[in-house]
């Protein structure tokens, strides 16, 4: 293995070799130790000669990025070839290995979130996680529409809502899944093989638990790419004929629409500031 | 991989992921699989089994002993510390996939998955287990 590093504009560059594995842990760990020295704030790992990560590495640099986010620096990836791209998203690492187009960038997205508020910013990581997830889990392609203020007398039809409550250190809120019944069966039917004629107390978690998959894919994005501070959050379900949400904050809500072949729904999204 | 005859326990407080996971898990030949709704009553099943548990699927955050807590309760009893066991989670932040490595995770997939990628995280865990 044959690593080089650099200082460059602040950012602390680490040239990776051809082949990166754990070989030798412990000369692994003295390196990295080594690499933890440097005052730079941003750490970036040039990944333009690699074409095999083997995953007996991974332990390395998770603790690595763990390492450094303990004492509020960040790590990225330049130069990343696709192969091993998908290999980081089908391992679930991309939040491990952030990847840059530039040093220029991985600066940029060093810096700390200032401020919060639902901007688009905060809104396309749950747009892209709800297509991931009902597309992965149950094979439906999903087709955004254009997030729109809810007005106070506005009647979205639902009979099932998933809800989570947002908290962090700059704002709470909530992030409402909603559907129409005859939507919610169709997709539960693509979930589980199952088909039902009516939401029963036995199916209606699967709304619970779309919305808990999309908020943990989300709040990957948010908190080690964007520098939010998300915490987890268990998700409810709320039934009925004719189901109204009513959100007592003084931000008005924000209702992402999404048309699928098994029908539309939306999600809504609240955010008061602390 | 795993022997089709191994013992699956599926952990999860949402019955629909449960149902999810187990109908994988069938697809991929198992045909002996037990079901746990929380950690606390996973580990009651773990105990009572008649015959061992050979692997165990957990979602990581439920209400009543988390997946997490349920590992390190594992991995601290000397007769199941050698028990594979895959972690299913909705999140994959850093540090907490970290927390998971140092708490002795087998390997953990990270929510939406596929059959096919469980299939292929279950080999990977059946090579690293049966050599250690």
């Amino acid at each position: 293995m044959h690593y080089t590093t650099s200082e460059k504009d602040g950012v602390h560059l680490i040239t990776c070799p051809s082949t990166i594995e754990s070989a030798d842990a412990g000369a692994m760990d003295a390196m990295v130790k080594g690499w933890l020295l440097s005052s730079a704030k941003v750490h970036v790992l040039d990944f333009k000669a690699v074409n095999l990560f083997k995953p007996t590495a991974y332990r390395t640099f998770v603790l690595y990025n763990q390492a450094l986010k303990a004492n509020g620096k960040s790590l990225f990836v330049v130069n990343l070839n696709t192969e091993i791209g998908r290999q980081f998203k089908q391992d679930g690492l991309t939040s491990v290995f952030v990847t840059v187009a530039s040093l220029d960038e991985a600066l940029k997205k060093a810096s700390p979130k200032s401020g919060s508020g639902v901007d688009v910013e905060f809104i396309n990581p749950f747009i892209a996680a709800a297509r991931s997830v009902l597309e992965t889990q149950a094979k439906l392609v999903l087709t955004p529409g254009k997030p729109m203020i809810k007005k106070a007398d506005d009647r979205l039809p639902m009979e099932i809502a998933g809800v989570i409550a947002l908290s962090c250190k700059e704002f709470t809120g909530s992030i409402n899944l909603c559907f129409r019944g005859e939507t919610f069966l169709k997709i539960y039917e693509g979930l589980t093989g199952e088909k039902h004629d009516t939401i029963t107390t036995e199916i209606e978690d699967a709304a619970a638990e779309i919305l808990n998959i999309i908020f943990g894919q989300a709040k990957t994005v948010l908190n080690d790419q964007k520098g939010y501070t998300l915490d987890r959050a268990l998700p409810t379900v709320l039934t009925g004929e004719r189901l109204r949400l009513y959100h007592s904050s003084k931000s008005p809500a924000i209702v992402i629409p999404f048309d699928s072949p098994a029908g539309p729904f939306h999600l809504e999204i609240v955010v008061e500031k602390s | 991989m795993f022997d089709p005859t191994t013992k699956v326990l599926v952990v999860d407080d949402m019955m629909t992921m449960r149902k999810i996971v187990v109908k994988a898990c069938k697809d991929i030949g198992f045909s002996d699989i037990i079901e746990a709704a929380d950690g606390q009553k996973a580990w009651e099943a773990i105990q009572a089994a008649t015959s061992p548990i050979g692997l165990v699927i957990s979602d990581w955050n439920m209400p009543n002993c988390t997946g997490l807590d349920l590992l390190k309760r594992v991995r601290a009893d000397g007769r199941y510390k050698a028990l594979p066991f895959v972690l299913l989670t909705a999140e994959s932040e850093g540090h907490e996939v970290a927390e998971a490595v140092k708490s002795g995770v087998d390997n953990y997939i990270v929510k939406p998955f596929t059959p096919e990628l469980l299939q292929r995280k279950l080999e990977e865990t059946h090579k690293k287990t049966t050599t250690r």
